[in-house]
């Protein structure tokens, strides 16, 4: 492989530029993967272009929440990237997974962050279906809701707290027929997060099996007025973190 | 008998969140320490690893070699064996040779007094024969990782060490990762051990293991049964020096001989298994886990199990063949047939993800084993996970010759085919005039890999078929194929083979008894997993993809158990053809001996009515003597 790939890969690149002023509204964005096609290596290209773009933006600050990545895997991530998350400022990491704090201390961390920046806000919850899949039966609804709005006020109220939301999630495998309350709840909240999205990046495994040159398909879902274009993609994660996509049939 | 502290708080962790650990990729530049026993750094970055205890298990793992520190490995299980539990005891064993710790969850002592025992480096040597023996088995077993698998090497099974003992390329890795020198100079610790099932282990003293038993509140019937499990762990980990090296063991989680009912709530399990992988991140220098998990009451395609696959670091699915549990007691036959049954895979196994790998995004470095159907076989002294493939039984020429279904063409006529197919059609010509202008060398190889790769029991996943497509299809697609991988067309090495399934497949659909027969494998797989969820027929997941990759999955499994059948009926019926014959031959040979016995008496006849008249003479007078004495 190249090692010149660029880190964000051309194509995705109008996918992960976030609103450069605080005049554009605030979009919520969610990115769903599947066993074995994870969204890891498309969130750390959105930290990126909120952190390290070639024209940085001055005072972007990144509040993240990761429930199922430790910090350190986060670290070296964008270190191959070529961004050293340990001196940013910016960056804020709530440990969800090796942390102490319970749901409502975390949420109470993130709310706090969110409060005392100024300028603009990204706001990442890495593995937000943790949230209903930890609760215990009955009560995950509210949480996820509380969670929701207070995160992401809906678009239509324009409220100036408003952050640009990036949740990721994993999607089931029988997703039209959820039995259990577990896959009831989880459904419910993709389905809820899926409408409220302005656009959806799901990833999934090629149909036809295990290749040795892609790694997945990448597809984005546009609702309402997403800004952007709807489309699918095929990509392939090198074992050195690098990234290459390119169109189905014509090979990059 | 070792003291188990119980009800202990949960502390705070050694290390704040917000510290980075010592993890992984800082040992890219490495500061000089003595290494661990049984701890190598990976191949391909150089991150620390633990050997399995099964050397083709570590091979699999995404070209490190190893199971990395910090991660865990979850193995699925359909049916009702346990042959996930073999691959525990391994790796349990593994860790007692090496001196780590080993914490084993929710089982009673027994478990850990059946650990496979050591085998000697002497002992192994002399046990796996001459040199001869050896690179013959090597041959067949699991070639394509061999390189992998002998970086560091099993003890005294590996017989020519490695040339450069501190570089050794790996397929598809990146030569240029930092192997630290310290780890593999100094070749006197072994990484993997070689172990016996047959044979118990004596464990040293103090022992090295610890069982964590499941809690039963009966204060509060609906507590966690995982939180004392988890307040120990977490001690113990704290407690012991930075150096140790922690093994966790869960064998049969969720089984309702193990485990309450209320462990299957989300809110229990999750949360346990979302702890257990916080404290394997915490200490991703000295912990790994493995878990085994019954499918059969928990399928694969519920939240919950999906779940667990995602809180685990790597998934494998182990499928026994049914037709072995079956005839588990009637396999005991003669000493021959024994012996080749021990070659026999026992199950299909299946990759669902694999550590650091599939965390990164899935691509790049050693993809040994992704994707491909795998087999495994368990003997004595070995849990052997390679690529499937059936032995072909002797007599049996179909299977001798690679023929599945069976008929009058062999090998030969397949070359002759290839011949004429080629010089004969103008309109094949023109095709392949055409498709060579456009089907660049790396096309013919990957599609040469892909019918390599695909089930080859099925004609229509050879020739990249849906199940039903018209004959026409068939015909234009097995050309087009068939034109693209021609031997003569490319340097590909393996065109000659691939060409040979290809028209293989082609001949089995072209074939309306052997198609049919197909065609019924396939629904029957579908039926059968319509049943097992207990869905209706008009389900609406049955048009999902979701379900038409599981439909493909036991689709191989139902041709599989055809296959076997069928060469079960072969033998049958060889057997039966042997009796026969041997009636027969007795016949021949009755008949045989009643002739010459009459033959025999004609030609006598003279001297017998010659002796006859003799003895009358002889024997008047005799009477008449007789009379007088007596008178």
């Amino acid at each position: 492989m190249p090692p010149t790939l660029p880190a964000i890969p051309p194509l995705l690149s109008s996918y992960l530029t976030l609103p450069a002023t605080q005049q554009q509204p605030p979009r919520l964005i969610l990115l769903t993967s599947v066993l074995g096609a994870s969204t890891n290596w498309l969130l750390l290209r959105f930290l990126h272009s909120a952190l390290a773009s070639p024209t940085p933006a001055t005072n972007t600050k990144v509040i993240m929440l990761s429930f199922l990545r430790d910090r350190v895997f986060w670290v070296d991530g964008a270190k191959k990237l070529g961004l050293d998350l340990e001196k940013e400022a910016r960056w804020v990491f709530l440990d969800g997974l090796c942390g102490r704090d319970g749901v409502a201390g975390l949420k109470r961390e993130l709310l706090g962050g969110l409060g005392k920046g100024e300028g603009r806000v990204l706001v990442v919850v890495d593995g937000v279906d943790w949230l209903v899949a930890s609760a215990p039966p009955s009560s995950e609804a509210i949480v996820v809701q509380d969670i929701l709005d207070d995160i992401f006020p809906s678009s239509a109220s324009g409220d100036d707290g408003a952050a640009t939301t990036i949740l990721t999630l994993s999607s089931l495998p029988r997703p039209q027929t959820p039995e259990t309350p577990l896959e009831c709840a989880h459904t419910a909240l993709l389905t809820t997060l899926a409408h409220r999205a302005d656009y959806v990046m799901g990833l999934r495994l090629l149909e036809t099996g295990v290749a040795r040159d892609c790694s997945g398909v990448l597809r984005v879902t546009v609702g309402g007025d997403g800004g952007v274009e709807e489309g699918e993609v095929v990509y392939w994660v090198g074992g050195g973190g690098e990234v290459r996509v390119w169109e189905r049939g014509s090979r990059g | 008998m070792s003291f188990r502290k119980r009800n202990i708080g949960l502390s705070s962790p050694s290390r704040t969140p917000q510290s980075p650990t010592q993890n992984s990729t800082s040992s890219l530049n490495p500061t000089p320490k003595p290494a661990s026993p049984g701890v190598r750094p990976s191949p391909i970055d150089g991150r620390p690893t633990t050997s399995t205890g099964t050397p083709s298990l570590d091979a699999l793992l995404a070209g490190h070699t190893g199971l990395a520190l910090g991660a865990s490995l979850l193995i699925e299980e359909s049916g009702t064996t346990d042959f996930g539990g073999a691959l525990l005891r391994y790796y349990a064993a593994e860790g007692v040779v090496q001196g780590h710790r080993v914490h084993i969850v929710g089982v009673g002592e027994g478990w850990g007094r059946e650990l496979p025992g050591l085998v000697g480096a002497a002992e192994d040597e002399e046990l796996e024969g001459a040199g001869k023996r050896k690179r013959s088995e090597r041959m067949k077993i699991a070639w394509r990782y061999e390189r992998l698998g002998e970086f560091g090497g099993v003890v005294g099974s590996r017989a020519p060490p490695p040339p450069t003992p501190n570089r050794i390329p790996l397929a598809g890795s990146s030569a240029s990762t930092t192997t630290p020198a310290g780890a593999s100079t100094s070749p006197p610790t072994a990484f993997c051990h070689t172990f016996d099932l047959t044979k118990r282990l004596a464990l040293p003293s103090p022992s090295p293991l610890s069982f964590l038993p499941v809690a039963y509140s009966n204060t509060n019937p609906q507590a966690s049964p995982f939180t004392t499990i988890l307040q120990a762990l977490t001690a113990r980990l704290r407690e012991s020096p930075p150096t140790a090296i922690h093994r966790i063991i869960i064998p049969a989680l969720l089984s309702p001989a193990l485990y309450p009912s209320h462990a299957s709530q989300p809110q229990h399990l999750l949360r346990f298994l979302h702890s257990l992988r916080g404290l394997l991140r915490l200490h991703s220098s000295r912990l790994t886990a493995m878990v085994t998990l019954p499918l059969e009451l928990y399928p694969r395609y519920t939240g919950l199990v999906r779940w667990i696959e995602i809180l685990s670091d790597g998934v494998l699915e182990l499928t026994p063949f049914p037709h072995l549990i079956d005839n588990s007691s009637s396999t005991t036959t003669t000493s021959g047939a024994a012996i080749a049954q021990e070659d026999q895979p026992q199950g299909m196994v299946k990759i669902h993800s694999l550590p650091i790998f599939h965390e990164k995004g899935g691509g790049g470095g050693a993809l040994s084993g992704l994707g491909e159907d795998l087999a495994f076989t368990v003997s004595r002294r070995k849990f052997v996970i390679k690529a499937f493939s059936l032995p072909p039984v002797d007599g049996d020429t179909d299977a001798q010759q690679g023929k599945v279904g069976g008929g009058e063409e062999g090998k030969q006529t397949t070359h002759c085919a290839r011949k004429f197919n080629m010089a004969d059609d103008d309109e094949g010509l023109e095709a392949l005039a055409e498709l060579e202008r456009e089907a660049s060398e790396f096309n013919k190889d990957a599609e040469i890999d892909r019918i390599l790769k695909a089930f080859r029991l099925d004609a229509y996943a050879v020739l990249g078929l849906q199940p039903g497509v018209p004959e026409s299809d068939i015909k234009n697609t097995y050309r087009k194929k068939s034109l693209l991988i021609h031997p003569d067309k490319t340097k590909n090495p393996r065109a000659p083979d691939a060409f040979d399934r290809l028209k293989k497949a082609q001949t089995e659909l072209m074939d309306e008894k052997q198609r049919t027969r197909l065609d019924e494998a396939i629904a029957d797989a579908r039926m059968l997993l319509i049943r097992e969820r207990k869905w209706t027929v008009d389900h609406p997941d049955l048009i999902s993809e979701a379900f038409a990759k599981d439909w493909r999955e036991k689709t191989k499994l139902v041709l599989i158990e055809n296959e076997h059948r069928r060469r079960k009926q072969v033998k049958g019926q060889m057997a039966e053809e042997g009796r026969q014959k041997k009636k027969e031959d007795e016949e021949l040979e009755s008949r045989k001996r009643k002739r010459d016995y009459e033959q025999e008496w004609e030609q006598t006849r003279e001297s017998r009515i010659n002796s006859w008249r003799d003895f009358t003479k002889k024997g008047g007078e005799k009477k008449k003597k007789k009379i007088k004495v007596l008178g």
